[in-house]
């Protein structure tokens, strides 16, 4: 305890009370910080968000396809969590709030963007901003890599929103299915049927696209 | 299981999503079935294809621009004053003398309009078609009848409803009774009491003024006003008395 400033002690003594009940066990660093945030601690927010801002981007960006909109959607998602952290559990599974909040707000982007005729996803795709390069290097590979990486896009932007949804938390996210049922606000069962057909549909487009191609 | 009941299953085995006994049912199908086991060699490789769709690299800077504009998001909400904080400056002693006072001449204003309304409500006045005042009676306004053996049209006039009631025969034999002699199933307001008609419309329709009529004299608190009402006499036919 000794050179702990008031405010750790503060924050100790807060982290105790919520967790009171609690065994050792169970209070882990990530709760510690999420209590320290729901406080009003600023820094402690800050490293909540640093902790899953790559996570909530590319969610964001492999179901809009779109790097800005990925951007204000973190952007939005975290603002969100900040607005409800107080109504959060920091004992239970933080990081399922945090998705189901970034596919709602995603969600909502999508539907404003459709509302509002902006670029629609495929149109990002002709627009070549879906895709960024890794690197300056523009090599034959590269823009291979880019083209693969477009069609995958255009095999996603075909499916239906939830279907996008619910395969890009399981197959990409690899999230159980339990999970992505939780985050969806649906059954299992009625994600395992949207896996699946959604996992149909991919495999048909590839196979057009492999056939439109030709071999090699 | 057949062929085509596995090839429904195949896109949820290839990502490991079956329960285990139909994942085993499946394996085994797959083991000695060509064709399906072409089928899920396809989705398996579609999977794998999907999984290389992999995010753009985002830069350091893409990651502070958003932190920092989400800690300048939260910084403006929470400047921002609460609705009690912005109603605060108008709670002082000037405003809330002002607005009391103005409630008090707004209930006041309130108290008098529904005080006035009910006096003109009570207030009835019935005259004579010549003009003549009698016994608080009112002149008839509306439907004059024609001069003859003392009948003429009364008006009994209704300022809470608006509205004129006309009766179109009354024979005033003694100018201190009233006799309706063809609709006496109307709603009166007799001299600030109101009298509720006694027979409902339908059975009025029904009222033959030829035939016999039983009569009804009501005398009301006013010792000048006495109502006399005629019905029909009871049926021959079932005894109803109307």
């Amino acid at each position: 305890m000794h050179g702990e400033t008031g405010a750790d002690l503060m924050d100790f003594a807060l982290v105790a009370d919520k967790l009171s009940g609690q065994s050792d066990e169970q209070i882990t660093p990530a709760a510690r910080l999420i209590i320290r945030a729901q406080s009003g601690d600023l820094t402690a927010f800050d490293q909540l968000m640093i902790n899953h801002q790559q996570k909530v981007i590319t969610l964001a960006w492999r179901l809009l396809g779109n790097p800005d909109d990925a951007r204000d959607a973190a952007q939005e998602t975290f603002l969100r969590v900040y607005k409800h952290l107080k109504n959060v559990d920091p004992t239970r599974d933080f990081s399922g709030w945090l998705y189901r909040i970034a596919v709602n707000v995603c969600r909502d982007i999508a539907r404003k963007r459709l509302r509002g005729n902006q670029i629609s996803l495929e149109a990002a795709i002709e627009a070549g901003k879906l895709i960024e390069p890794a690197g300056s290097h523009n090599t034959e590979r590269v823009a291979i890599h880019a083209e693969e990486q477009a069609i995958i896009a255009r095999a996603l932007a075909t499916l239906p929103v939830k279907e996008r949804m619910a395969i890009v938390l399981r197959d990409l996210e690899g999230l159980s299915t339990e999970e992505v049922a939780r985050i969806l606000g649906s059954s299992p069962v009625t994600v395992r049927s949207q896996i699946s057909s959604a996992r149909s549909k991919i495999r048909a487009y590839r196979e057009r696209w492999l056939k439109k191609r030709g071999p090699g | 299981m057949n062929c085509p009941q596995i090839e429904k299953l195949i896109p949820l085995y290839s990502g490991g999503d079956l329960p285990e006994e139909e994942e085993a049912t499946v394996r085994d199908h797959l083991a000695f079935c060509e064709q399906c086991a072409r089928i899920a060699g396809e989705f398996e490789e579609s999977r794998d294809w999907l999984c290389g769709f992999t995010p753009p690299q985002f830069d350091q800077p893409v990651f502070d621009d958003l932190r920092d504009k989400v800690r300048r998001e939260i910084t403006r909400v929470q400047s921002q004053p609460s609705l009690l904080e912005r109603l605060t400056p108008l709670l002082n002693i000037r405003f809330a003398l002002v607005s009391s006072s103005a409630l008090i001449l707004l209930v006041a204003g309130l108290i008098f309009y529904i005080n006035h309304r009910t006096t003109t409500t009570n207030h009835l006045s019935l005259k004579d078609k010549n003009g003549t005042s009698q016994n608080n009676w009112d002149n008839p306004t509306r439907n004059p009848q024609p001069s003859g053996e003392q009948q003429k049209t009364t008006v009994i006039r209704s300022s809470h409803r608006s509205k004129i009631y006309t009766l179109p025969t009354v024979s005033t034999p003694d100018p201190k009774t009233i006799v309706l002699k063809s609709n006496p199933f109307d709603l009166w307001l007799v001299a600030g009491e109101a009298v509720n008609s006694l027979i409902d419309e339908s059975q009025t329709a029904e009222v033959d003024s030829m035939q016999e009529m039983m009569r009804f004299e009501f005398q009301t608190a006013d010792p000048n006003i006495r109502i006399i009402w005629l019905t029909p006499k009871e049926s021959k036919h079932n005894g109803e008395t109307r």
